[in-house]
């Protein structure tokens, strides 16, 4: 599922001609072996969160859901490009 | 691409009909939205039989087909967008502006969406074993929710809170996040725990107490370990073990969070009783904060909201697991707690 919601970010990025560069945010080098403390809290969760260059897909204005797609669409006098998943390809997948 | 197209995204398995839309459709499964992408999706690249329709679709607002594909390739997604443009421009101009079907649903889990409630926005991602300052995060994230409803949200804090005070989340909150979200889901879906497969409590201290503001620090341990009780579907990992630590801020005066963030790191073993000295397979971690209930983007239902215990989220006349093809898997599921 991954590796295809992978191919769709790389494919709908290209085609805004939006770079997807994965850049690695500064922070303060952390043992990842230690627990999980106070002091390496900020550390670990900007490891984990996801980065607004990972997010620049997420940022188009996608209706999420079909029905609104085709209202939408409707409205706009243009097609629908819909994008489905086991998961919703906005949520897990 | 924004400019030629209205882009939408949905969940495939309910507008599927699950296993196979035959089957549903024969159970008395009638969704107009589900009925209405069937028709549509019959027509793609996986054909009108049962099974999968993921994929990416181009259709005219009335329903009408006009490409589709399922693939890893840039270049062949590219192509088919712009061979259904192509059939979109060929079209009788009566065809482009034909309406929408009605396609209204009976049923989405979004209308359990909790108003007001603590709405988590989960990022899981692969955490690298070594550190250093120049090391990229792992890139396999992926996304998921976490509900509360208003007044479960309230639970995380204590009556009369004072300062240094030490409150125990009820647990069957903490095993809402132990069964349905701390999962080795980095890479994709996976399966959920039974309740009894998790272990451990998440701990509030309450660390300052004002009018408009209560702060809290939030911190647990989880294990969850995959016992010999039958997983349906994907099945989850053998045994995670989990570190919590978070912090928040509570409006007692609107009774809501303001803020919320909470990690947990893990540990993700291919056994579920590893030996004293086994090393765990990965690493992985889980990032929760709120998510903004203006985008339609972080509305969306967590995966596994269908098997939440609470009665504030409504459920489908047909549940899509009633139509498991097997009598016995369908007799045991209901036997879950």
């Amino acid at each position: 599922m991954i590796q295809l919601k992978t191919i769709c970010l790389v494919v709908f990025c290209n085609l805004l001609c939006f770079e997807t560069a994965f850049g690695f945010q500064e922070t303060e080098s952390a043992d990842q072996s230690a627990a999980l403390t106070d002091a390496n809290f900020a550390t670990w969760r900007d490891q984990i969160r996801a980065k607004q260059s990972e997010l620049v897909w997420q940022q188009l204005p996608w209706e999420t859901t079909y029905r609104d797609g085709l209202l939408q669409a409707s409205a706009a006098d243009k097609p629908l490009l819909l994008w489905v998943m086991n998961g919703h390809p906005m949520g897990c997948t | 691409m924004t400019e030629n197209f209205v882009l939408a995204t949905d969940e495939v398995w309910r507008l599927q009909g699950g296993y196979d839309f035959n089957k549903y459709r024969a159970a008395g499964g009638d969704d107009p939205e589900c009925l209405a992408f069937q028709d549509m999706a019959a027509q793609g690249h996986y054909g009108a039989g049962g099974g999968t329709k993921q994929g990416i679709y181009v259709c005219a607002p009335s329903g009408k087909f006009l490409a589709a594909i399922n693939s890893l390739s840039p270049e062949a997604v590219k192509n088919m967008l712009e061979s259904g443009l192509d059939a979109w421009n060929k079209l009788p101009e009566e065809d482009r502006r034909a309406k929408p079907p009605s396609a209204k649903p009976n049923h989405r889990w979004e209308w359990s969406y909790p108003e007001k409630g603590l709405v988590l926005k989960q990022t899981a991602r692969y955490l690298r074993e070594e550190a250093s300052k120049d090391q990229q995060p792992d890139p396999r994230f992926n996304f998921d929710f976490a509900w509360f409803s208003p007044e479960e949200a309230a639970q995380l804090i204590p009556d009369a809170p004072s300062v240094g005070q030490q409150h125990q989340v009820p647990g069957n909150l903490y095993r809402r996040l132990a069964r349905y979200n701390l999962l080795d889901n980095a890479h994709g879906e996976t399966g959920t725990y039974h309740a009894d497969e998790v272990l451990g409590k998440l701990m509030v201290e309450v660390l300052s107490v004002e009018p408009e503001a209560v702060r809290i620090r939030i911190s647990g341990t989880s294990t969850a370990t995959a016992g010999e009780a039958e997983h349906f579907g994907l099945s989850p990992a053998r045994r995670i073990q989990v570190d919590l630590l978070g912090f928040g801020e509570f409006d007692p005066r609107e009774q809501k969070f303001r803020s919320f963030e909470l990690v947990g790191k893990g540990k993700i073993y291919e056994t579920s009783t590893p030996k004293p000295d086994e090393k765990h397979a990965r690493m992985i971690g889980w990032y929760f904060a709120l998510a903004d209930p203006d985008r339609p983007v972080d509305r969306i239902f967590p995966t596994h909201l269908r098997a939440y215990d609470a009665p504030w989220v409504k459920k489908p006349k047909i549940t899509l697991q009633d139509l498991q093809s097997k009598p016995s898997d369908r007799k045991k599921m209901n036997q879950v707690k």
